[in-house]
């Protein structure tokens, strides 16, 4: 009797909320698993098991680890800027009384505004001739790269523009958690004799700790599934300099037509969010307040 | 030497009226200060400005004798206890009493010998790993003490910092902190509404009501010597009784029979008298009418309730003696210990020459 009961309302509190799960995202994974593992071409009814072949080719091939490597930069290099601006912003602003809330509105647009159209402006602001960044730069006599033509300065191209995207919503976040610590703590500190760098140290970073966990978390998923920017600034290039795992896997199933190569890279890509998932949750344990 | 000396302080905050008026007090060295009043009249604000957590909006303050109107609260070096505790939540027990050393880099090994210490006089040791939110309100009390008491000074500002002890604990406490003030020959402010705190630790109590000093004084002559209505209700373990008088052509009485006043300095008028519950007696004879509405038995005394011509009148008598309630009897004043009072100025009135 009490099992019965128990079954049912296992099933009705656990089993049927896993329904749509389990058709949007497990049976898909499954079947992207299997695709991987065949050498099917999109548009032909036959195809072959092919074993770990395709992930064999990724392995030895120069593009796949040029686009693991640009990953990884792109990954490093917008994650860790976009939460310490954030961070430092939302400080900043905190401070203020009367504007905070315009600025913060100011800095929070980039986030609502659409990937597709800011990068066209963005792909106008680093045109080398007309493009108001280089004639900034040659005003001080610095150096005035060919942004998004020249291979070693494109991905940093992409990489300020997702950045200058993020700073604003991060920022607006951390706000939320600098509100929330009680005002008395930093009397405290501030009676004890922390100076300005101790109180951020010792109070506020390990207090908003978990929002920086969880902005990380977001973050680097979404720096791993960045295609918007890199598709309309760049095209994966200069001699794919910009191509990321994420563009090799669209340019692999949809322009050359190889599935088993493409679904190979998403499950790689997959592997690694999940590798990165678990390791900040290991993380956390340490550095994390709750 | 004043250690601490507040001239003309003025506080306000924003546009509203003004929270302290006319603030006026100087501290000597190694005093024990308790600043005694109702919820509300400003007890936080003062000690908030001596810290330098808030601004003050005209005075001056000076500690060891120089300005401090505008020098930060870290620059201040004074130990504070705070009256919600404000307890880093991410840290342990230790590493919040150990806060203020850590910031001033002190050797590890001091911090330990230091935080040791204090953790034992405040019976804390067990709980030196714990977070704060898995303590009790006691023990968060005991470390945000904790936290000031290892503080290398010798200002200490308290509010309120044994208000959510038990009467055991918090006994031995008050003890613990005297001997400590002692110890440490420091000056002590403690922040208080309960008088038993304030008359068994001060050396002088201020006593505060709507942002105005009422009295300052030791125990003893705020006990005895009120200097308006507010301190003499205010103070003691039951309020001062106190008649009003009435004039008529024989001169001024109480419940129809003619009181014999002083005269007074400065011609000034009376027309409340004011006399403790210890300094009256009943009678079954004599005196002013008093009817019974309810006994105290406190064990070594009683304290007998009562309305005498309309008023609430309160009278303390031998355990021995029984009354019962509804008795109509009489009461008697001792005409050495009587308070004049003006009931328009609420202030003192005293005869002349004593
Ligand atoms: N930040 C503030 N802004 C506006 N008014 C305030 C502020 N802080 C305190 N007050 C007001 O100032 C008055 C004195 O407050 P304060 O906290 O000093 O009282 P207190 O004597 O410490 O009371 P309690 O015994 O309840 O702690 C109160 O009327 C309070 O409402
Ligand atoms: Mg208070």
């Amino acid at each position: 009797m009490d099992k019965q009961a128990n079954f049912k309302q296992l099933f009705v509190f656990v089993l049927i909320p896993l329904i749509p799960l389990v058709i949007f995202w497990i049976i898909p994974l499954i079947i992207s698993v299997w695709l991987s593992l065949t050498n099917w071409d999109y548009i032909s009814p036959t195809y072959e098991y092919v074993g770990l072949d395709n992930y064999l080719n990724l392995i030895n091939n120069d593009a796949f680890l040029d686009a693991l490597n640009n990953t990884l930069l792109f990954t490093v290099a917008t994650v860790i800027p976009t939460i310490v601006l954030g961070f430092v912003f939302a400080v900043m602003l905190n401070q203020l009384r009367k504007t905070k809330g315009f600025l913060q509105g100011l800095m929070f647009a980039p986030w609502i505004t659409p990937m597709v159209g800011m990068s066209i402006v963005w792909s106008w602001m680093f045109n080398p001739s007309v493009g108001p960044i280089n004639q900034v730069l040659g005003l001080f006599g610095l150096p005035e790269p060919n942004w998004l033509s020249d291979s070693s300065t494109a991905i940093w191209a992409v990489i300020i523009v997702t950045v200058w995207k993020g700073v604003g919503w991060a920022m607006l976040f951390f706000s939320d958690a600098l509100t929330k610590i009680p005002k008395g703590l930093f009397e405290a500190a501030d009676v004890e004799g922390a100076g300005l760098g101790q109180r951020i140290r010792m109070i506020l970073i390990p207090l908003v700790s978990p929002m920086t966990l969880f902005l990380f978390i977001i973050l680097t998923l979404d720096a791993l599934q960045a295609y918007d920017q890199i598709s309309i600034l760049t095209q994966g290039g200069p001699s794919g300099s910009t191509r990321t795992l994420l563009y090799l896997y669209y340019e692999m199933t949809f322009q050359q037509f190889n599935i088993g190569a493409g679904t190979a890279v998403t499950v790689l890509i997959l592997i690694i969010s999940a590798f990165l998932a678990f390791l900040s949750m290991i993380l956390s344990k340490k550095f994390v307040f709750y | 030497m004043a250690i601490i000396e507040l001239k003309n302080i003025y506080k306000k905050y924003g546009d509203q009226s003004d929270v302290i008026e006319d603030f006026n007090l100087s501290i000597e060295q190694g005093e024990f200060v308790v600043f005694l009043g109702p919820s509300g009249c400003g007890k936080s604000t003062i000690l908030r400005m001596i810290m330098g957590l808030e601004s003050i909006t005209s005075g001056e303050l000076k500690i060891k004798g120089k300005l401090q109107n505008n020098i930060p609260a870290k620059h201040r070096n004074i130990a504070m206890v705070f009256q919600n505790y404000a307890l880093y939540p991410h840290m342990s027990v230790f590493n919040n009493i150990a806060f203020g050393l850590k910031v001033r880099k002190t050797p590890r090994k001091e911090i330990k010998e230091k935080v040791t210490k204090v953790a034992d006089l405040l019976n804390l040791t067990p709980y030196l790993k714990r977070k704060p939110k898995n303590l009790s309100g006691g023990q968060m009390q005991r470390v945000a003490l904790g936290r000031a008491m290892v503080r290398d000074t010798d200002i200490f500002l308290m509010d309120e910092p044994l208000s959510n002890l038990d009467a055991k604990l918090r006994t031995t406490m008050r003890e613990e902190l005297v001997q400590l003030h002692r110890n440490l020959s420091a000056t002590t402010i403690f922040v208080t509404h309960d008088q038993m705190e304030a008359m068994t630790m001060g050396d002088k109590i201020v006593i505060l009501d709507a942002g105005k000093i009422q009295q300052v004084g030791s125990p003893d002559e705020i006990y005895h010597q009120p200097e308006n209505l507010f301190v003499a209700e205010f103070i003691g373990a039951k309020k001062m009784n106190l008649l009003e008088l009435t004039k008529d052509e024989r001169g001024v009485t109480y419940s129809n029979q003619v009181i014999k006043l002083p005269v007074f300095e400065a011609d000034k008028e009376a027309d409340i008298l004011g006399v403790r519950a210890e300094d009256c007696r009943l009678s079954l004879t004599e005196g002013y009418p008093f009817e019974i509405t309810f006994i105290e038995k406190l064990g070594s005394d009683q304290y007998i309730h009562g309305i005498s011509d309309g008023e609430k009148v309160i009278v303390r008598e031998k355990p021995e003696k029984t009354f019962e309630v509804g008795q109509q009897i009489y009461f008697t004043i001792n005409e050495e210990k009587i308070h004049w009072f003006n009931r328009e100025t609420g202030e003192k009135v005293r005869p002349k020459n004593g």
